[in-house]
């Protein structure tokens, strides 16, 4: 088997590759997002880190996040009593007869 | 790495001007003789162009520049040592005839340090070029990808998707 080939060239941009092709550049921004779009749909950052969506269950990161968010606000006590209506509280009289 | 076709170039000039115009542009080549195999329509012959380009590459790194590399892939083992034993001693990349087989040999054959894709990225980007054909398709007013405009979309779209996917 003949050895592998070490490239040394560094990795093409996209803006490299549509100049080469010439593709305008409003076509090249929709074909950009289009594909951008797609690979965001399935899990990786866009213009960042790559993110697999590979966690349990294939529930993503952000998914799990957004989770504990939830469930952070619901047991929070406070939170829902600030939420609570002032006609639905208990009035200071209702509590006291309600003790005896 | 940017991939080049004969049917980008304006059609002015003659098939094999233009060939050999872009073996002379690119530093590598890929050949795949794996198709070098009679047609359909009569009177059956073989597919030979596929090893007249290779030609071209090797003579052009003999005599031209010294600085291209030519790779020959095939899909089955020892059948290019019966179909072409010129190229005995040269050992081809066998791919099998599976898109596995084709990303694996590539990875084998052209390897660079640190950002390498490994073949399960390669198949991630394939998919996600393979999704947008039908949308570029639509767009070029088309129905084959073998048209130079076709092919320009679908390769910066694997440029995009292999930017993100491997990093």
């Amino acid at each position: 088997m003949r050895g592998p080939f070490i490239i040394t060239a560094p990795f093409a941009t996209p803006e490299d590759t549509a100049r080469l092709y010439g593709i305008p550049k409003r076509r090249a921004k929709e074909l950009r997002k289009m594909v951008e779009d797609s690979l965001a749909k399935k899990g990786y950052v866009i213009g960042g880190r790559k993110e697999h969506t590979v966690s349990k269950n294939g529930a993503s990161r952000n998914a799990s996040h957004s989770h504990r968010l939830k469930v952070k606000v619901r047991a929070n006590p406070k939170v829902k009593s600030k939420t609570r209506n002032a006609s639905r509280r208990k009035t200071a009289r209702a509590k006291a007869r309600t003790a005896r | 790495m940017i991939p080049r076709v004969a049917i980008e170039i304006p059609g002015g000039t003659r098939r094999l001007d233009r060939i050999f115009s872009l073996i002379q542009d690119c530093e590598y080549s890929v050949h795949d003789l794996s198709r070098v195999q009679l047609d359909r329509a009569k009177p059956r012959t073989p597919r030979f162009n596929m090893p007249f380009e290779l030609g071209f590459a090797v003579a052009w790194q003999m005599l031209g520049s010294g600085r291209h590399m030519w790779f020959v892939m095939e899909s089955q083992n020892y059948r290019l040592a019966k179909s072409l034993s010129d190229l005995n001693g040269t050992d081809p990349y066998i791919h099998a005839g599976t898109i596995d087989g084709v990303f694996r040999e590539m990875a084998n054959a052209l390897v660079r340090r640190g950002r390498q894709p490994s073949v399960l990225q390669m198949w991630a980007v394939y998919r996600e070029v393979r999704g947008k054909i039908p949308a570029i398709l639509q767009r070029c007013g088309t129905q084959t990808v073998f048209q130079a405009r076709v092919f320009e979309e679908l390769s910066f779209a694997a440029n995009v998707a292999a930017g993100e996917i491997v990093r």
